[in-house]
């Protein structure tokens, strides 16, 4: 059949299956344990809290490996599997005993490791940012009230007395009197978790979505060395001295 | 002439018994239970699909060709506790409110059955918690006029009749979470059968069924379900029910209406679950006494699934009936007459 004959709509392509990231997903030794067919019968979308307000669906994504289409593949990689909370509500009732949640698990770090995970979770920055510098995911200063209308007026009110409430409320307990971080950790804790990201390898996989915070945690690091070797020095020296 | 044991008295067990005393061959027919007939007289089933005839029209005769028969001993309220010897001779011993006795038998035929699914198990549908949740067996009491409500499909929880309801499908069937991956054959043909019992005696009410394929391979089942669709408005939803909760004392559903992408929630009076079948307790008990092989799900295993389908593991120990599996009445009946030939040429040799 010539090109111009083929008919778009009913035409399946046959060499779909089996692409890059395809092999990439069927490498991963959580499949095989997570895959068992389908029977499309919809258990796993009816438990499923994602699939009731978003734009997701466990069935979908189980078709979807099953089918291997690489287009769709990699436009689920970069959208969809980012909106599963990863509750395993499917994996606990699917009577095929499927699990789309360790898929989507799957599929997220060959997403990040491929380079396709950037624009799903640009959303997340600030977090990000936060986990890497300060040890902490959120903090009252994140929950701004105008980002949530349903909270009401009463909400907008104590929101701007939040330092002062929060003074009050740990007075006598430091670090958590602070509203830009949840509470704030030890210097010397976030510079040890820093050295361990580095050291493993997680600040570059990191790097591959948020690549600038890659900068901002060197400088952070950079910032605190001097006196961080010689706090690590000393517990080394102290270490060795109760060997002996 | 050698008397031939037949385990249970089900109809698979009681077509066996009059099929071989036919053949002039005393019987000793062994049931646990004070009565015959198995899960059909157990449950009350009241009418059989595809036809609807009354299930005693089909019952009633098998059971009278048993208890007229004086080649036929009936020993009710009765079980076997140990089997020793083998074919052609076997030490049978047989236990009953009066004691125990011991009996020589020239073959055993074992028709143990089935046992009804209990879907307490299966705790997202509430089973056991919510009063109106149901099984597929107490609705076949509740429509037989000499059932608990006389006929009445009542709800559990107040006693009134029910508007609206919704029948699961593969409850403890297909579903490797149970345990069980296999089709329970029955329970299609016996749910859309229930809707249209449900929907002649109440022509205002709603019912639904959520199903995951319709497998109408029997005799007349899928003009039974084409009748269910076009005469009597029963409506099936592509999309197995997933989790049932209450809310404000109403049952309300979980689904996914598969055909439309779409996760669902569906409020309704009674839900049904049309529980599949599992092996019998008779069944495993024979198992064990007899030493015959199992499958996977405790049904009995035949020595060759094709070739030598009623015997079983061992020699001269014969199997029939939906203890090797489900089986619907009409080919448990089939099944009874062919292991009474397979018996009777067995002792011929």
């Amino acid at each position: 059949m010539s090109e111009e004959n083929k008919n778009p709509v009913t035409e399946k392509i046959e060499s779909a299956k089996g692409g890059h990231f395809y092999k990439e997903i069927m490498k991963d030794f959580r499949i095989k344990e997570s895959l068992h067919g389908c029977l499309n019968c919809g258990t796993c979308v009816a438990n499923c809290p994602a699939a009731a307000f978003y734009d997701y669906s466990p069935r979908e994504v189980c078709q979807m490996i099953i089918e291997g289409d690489e287009e769709t593949i990699e436009e689920y990689m970069k959208g969809k599997i980012w909106n599963c909370a990863q509750c395993y509500s499917c994996k606990y009732r699917c009577p095929k005993e499927n699990s789309a949640a360790d898929i989507v698990m799957a599929m997220r770090e060959i997403a990040v490791r491929e380079g396709l995970a950037a624009e799903a979770l640009a959303g997340y920055t600030r977090i990000a940012k936060l986990v890497l510098t300060r040890g902490n995911q959120l903090a009252p200063d994140m929950l701004s009230p105008d980002a949530f209308p349903d909270w009401g007026p009463r909400m907008i009110e104590l929101s701007s007395k939040k330092m002062e409430m929060r003074e009050e409320l740990f007075e006598g307990f430091p670090g958590m009197n602070v509203v830009d971080r949840a509470w704030a950790a030890e210097d010397y804790t976030i510079y040890e978790m820093q050295k361990i990201w580095e050291e493993s390898g997680a600040l570059e996989k990191v790097g591959t979505v948020f690549p600038f915070l890659v900068d901002i945690v060197q400088d952070d690091m950079e910032d605190k060395k001097d006196e961080m070797e010689a706090k690590i020095q000393e517990k080394k020296e102290k270490l060795e001295a109760s060997k002996k | 002439m050698k008397t031939v044991l037949v385990i249970g008295g089900g109809v698979t067990g009681l077509k066996a018994a009059s099929e071989l005393a036919g053949m002039g061959y005393n019987v000793s027919l062994v049931e646990k239970e004070d009565y015959l007939g198995g899960q059909v007289a157990k449950h009350k089933y009241y009418k059989l699909a595809p036809d609807l005839r009354l299930a005693g029209d089909v019952l009633d005769p098998v059971i009278k060709a048993v208890e007229s028969n004086p080649n036929i001993k009936v020993q009710k309220h009765s079980q076997i506790i140990a089997v020793s010897g083998g074919a052609p001779e076997f030490k049978a011993k047989i236990k009953n409110s009066k004691g125990e006795s011991e009996e020589t038998f020239g073959a055993i035929v074992v028709a143990t059955g089935f046992g009804h699914f209990d879907p307490t198990v299966k705790q997202e549908y509430g089973y056991g918690r919510f009063k109106d949740v149901v099984t597929n067996a107490e609705v076949e009491e509740m429509l037989n006029p000499n059932g608990p409500t006389k006929g009445e499909l009542k709800r559990p929880s107040d006693g009134n009749i029910p508007k609206k309801i919704a029948i699961f499908q593969c409850v403890g069937s297909r579903d490797r979470q149970v345990g069980n991956p296999y089709c329970c054959r029955v329970g299609c043909v016996v749910s859309t059968k229930q809707a249209i019992e449900i929907k002649e005696k109440y022509p205002d009410s709603e019912v639904y069924v959520y199903y995951m394929d319709m497998r109408m391979f029997g005799r007349g089942w899928e003009e039974l379900y084409g009748k269910a669709m076009e005469d009597y408005e029963v409506i099936f939803t592509r999309g197995r029910g997933a989790e049932v909760t209450l809310k404000n004392q109403q049952l309300s559903l979980r689904a996914e209406e598969t055909i439309m992408d779409r996760p669902i929630q569906h409020s309704v009076d009674m839900i049904i679950l049309a529980a599949g079948m599992s092996a019998g307790e008779g069944t495993i008990d024979a198992a064990k006494v007899l030493g015959i092989k199992q499958n996977d799900y405790g049904f009995l295993s035949p020595k060759d699934d094709f070739l030598s389908p009623n015997e079983s593991s061992k020699p001269g120990i014969f199997i029939a009936g939906a203890d090797k599996g489900p089986m619907d009445i009409e080919n448990c009946i089939v099944e009874g007459a062919a292991v009474a030939a397979k018996v009777a040429g067995s002792l011929k040799n």
